[in-house]
C-alpha cells in the first residue's frame, strides 16, 4: 500500500527553510531522503533511551556500592583524618547558584 | 520534556490562543462530538467522546478551568511531547502556569483541575496512551521564560510577557524579581485583533478575516490592498502605543531600564512599536515559557532528590 503525504514548508521560518534546503540539495529523491532522515532520528532516540537506561543502572550500582562502603570510610576517617582540599567553585557557577536561589525565593512567595 | 527518576516533567503553557510545550505549539480550539468526525487529523478520544483538537481558537475566559477544554488540550499536549520520544505509557509531572498576579489566588484550583484523574487512558492521533499524572505544579507566566537566565539580568529590567489575552509585567533589579512590582493587564494579541477589526469595519465597512489580521500582526505585512494594509498597520501601531503607555504607567522608564519582551505578542512591539533596539530585547521563542516551567520544576524537584 502506498500513501501520499503533502509537506508544507514556510521558507520564512528558519527551521523549515533548513529542511527545504536540505531536501533540495539531497542526491536522493525527497521521499527517500525524508524516510532515511526520520528513521535515523527515531533510531537515535531509541539509542539515547537505551544509553540513558544503562547510565541510570550504572549510577544506581555505584550509589549502592558507596552506601555499603560508608561505615568503612567513616572508620578510616576517624583513625586517619585527612584534610579535604576545598574545591574551587568557578565564579560563574557561584553567580548561577545565587540566581537560582533568587528564583526559588521568588517562587516561594506565591 | 525532562526525565527525572522514573517520571517525565512536561511543561505546558495553557495560552488563550495557543497551547505550547517545550517543542510543540497548536491552537486552543476543541470541538467535542459523540461520533467520530471525518477528516480530522488531530483527533483525541477519551471517555467515549471524540475531540477535534486545534480547530479554531478558544473563546477568551478569565478562568481557564470552567470547562473540560483545557483538560483535553492538556492531554493532547502531553501526547505530542511523549510521541516525540515514542513513549505511550509513563508517569507524568505537569509543570504549568498562570498569569503573574493570579497564581496565588488560582493555583490550587488549577492544580486540582489538572489532577482530576490520576490515571488517564486516551487515544491521540490513533495511538493509545496510558499515563499516570503523579503531581503538578503551577508557576508564574512570563517569569518562567527567563528563569534559567535570571543570572544575566544585571541592572534593572522590565520583563513584559504579552500573550493572547493578558500582559504580565515584572520588574527585575539586579537579578532579583521584585514582588512589589508585578502586574497583570488584560492586554494582548486578541484585544489588538479586535481593535484592528473594529477600525476596518468603521473605516472600510469590511469584516476582515482573522487569519489576515494575524498575518499582518505576525509579519508586519500581508499581500492585500495597500489602503487596507495601512489601516491595519495604523490600528496595530495605536494598540502597541497603548501597550507601551501601560508599561510606563507601571514605572517603565526606557532611559533607566531595559525591556525584555516574551510571548507571542512580542511581534507587536517588533513591527509596530517605537523603541530603542539596544535596550529592548524581544524573545521570539513562543515555547520559552513552557521550557521555563520544565526548568523550574526540574530545579525544584532535583533539590529534593526528585521526590514528588
Amino acid at each position: 500500500m502506498i500513501k501520499n503525504l503533502k509537506l508544507r514548508l514556510n521558507l520564512d521560518v528558519e527551521a523549515e527553510k533548513r529542511v527545504y534546503d536540505y531536501l533540495q540539495n539531497s542526491e536522493r529523491s525527497i521521499s527517500k531522503e525524508a524516510i532515511r532522515s526520520i528513521n535515523e532520528y527515531l533510531d537515535l532516540i531509541e539509542e539515547r533511551n537505551t544509553e540513558n537506561n544503562f547510565l541510570d543502572r550504572v549510577t544506581a550500582t555505584i550509589e549502592d556500592s558507596l552506601k555499603a562502603l560508608t561505615p568503612l570510610l567513616n572508620l578510616l576517617t576517624l583513625t586517619q583524618p585527612v584534610a579535604q582540599p576545598q574545591q574551587a567553585v568557578p565564579v560563574s557557577e557561584k553567580k548561577d547558584s545565587a540566581a537560582e536561589e533568587n528564583m526559588l525565593e521568588f517562587l516561594d512567595s506565591f | 520534556m525532562k526525565t527525572l527518576n522514573n517520571f517525565k516533567i512536561i511543561g505546558i503553557d495553557h495560552g488563550y490562543g495557543n497551547m505550547k510545550t517545550a517543542n510543540c505549539c497548536f491552537p486552543t480550539g476543541v470541538i467535542a462530538s459523540d461520533t467520530e468526525p471525518p477528516f480530522t487529523n488531530d483527533l483525541l478520544v477519551w471517555n467515549n467522546k471524540y475531540y477535534s483538537i486545534g480547530v479554531g481558537h478558544k473563546e477568551f475566559t478569565a478562568d481557564k478551568f470552567t470547562d473540560e477544554d483545557y483538560y483535553i488540550l492538556t492531554l493532547a499536549a502531553i501526547a505530542r511531547e511523549l510521541n516525540r520520544e515514542r513513549i505511550t505509557d509513563t508517569k507524568v509531572y505537569i509543570a504549568a502556569g498562570l498569569p503573574l498576579t493570579w497564581v496565588t489566588r488560582q493555583k490550587e484550583e488549577f492544580k486540582k483541575y489538572l489532577l482530576q484523574h490520576r490515571t488517564v487512558d486516551f487515544n491521540f492521533r490513533r495511538t493509545d496512551y496510558h499515563i499516570e499524572i503523579i503531581e503538578t505544579d503551577v508557576f508564574p507566566q512570563g517569569f518562567a521564560a527567563i528563569a534559567e537566565r535570571l543570572g544575566e539580568f544585571k541592572g534593572t529590567t522590565m520583563l513584559c510577557d504579552i500573550g493572547n489575552g493578558t500582559m504580565n509585567l515584572l520588574k527585575i533589579s539586579d537579578r532579583k524579581p521584585d514582588m512589589l512590582n508585578m502586574f497583570t493587564e488584560k492586554y494582548g494579541v486578541y484585544q489588538c485583533t479586535l481593535a484592528v477589526r473594529e477600525t476596518m469595519m468603521r473605516e472600510h465597512h469590511t469584516n476582515l478575516d482573522e487569519s489576515i489580521i494575524t498575518e499582518v500582526l505576525k509579519k508586519g505585512t500581508a499581500d492585500i490592498d495597500g489602503e487596507y494594509l495601512n489601516t491595519i498597520i495604523t490600528a496595530a501601531k495605536a494598540y502597541t502605543a497603548e501597550i507601551l503607555r501601560k508599561l510606563r504607567e507601571h514605572d517603565y522608564n526606557p532611559k533607566l531600564m531595559k525591556l525584555y519582551v516574551v510571548g507571542g505578542g512580542g511581534c507587536l512591539i517588533r513591527h509596530f512599536g517605537e523603541y530603542d533596539k539596544d535596550r529592548v530585547f524581544i524573545n521570539s521563542d513562543i515555547c520559552a515559557t513552557a521550557k521555563g516551567y520544565e526548568y523550574i520544576a526540574y530545579t525544584k524537584l532535583s533539590k529534593n532528590g526528585g521526590a514528588v
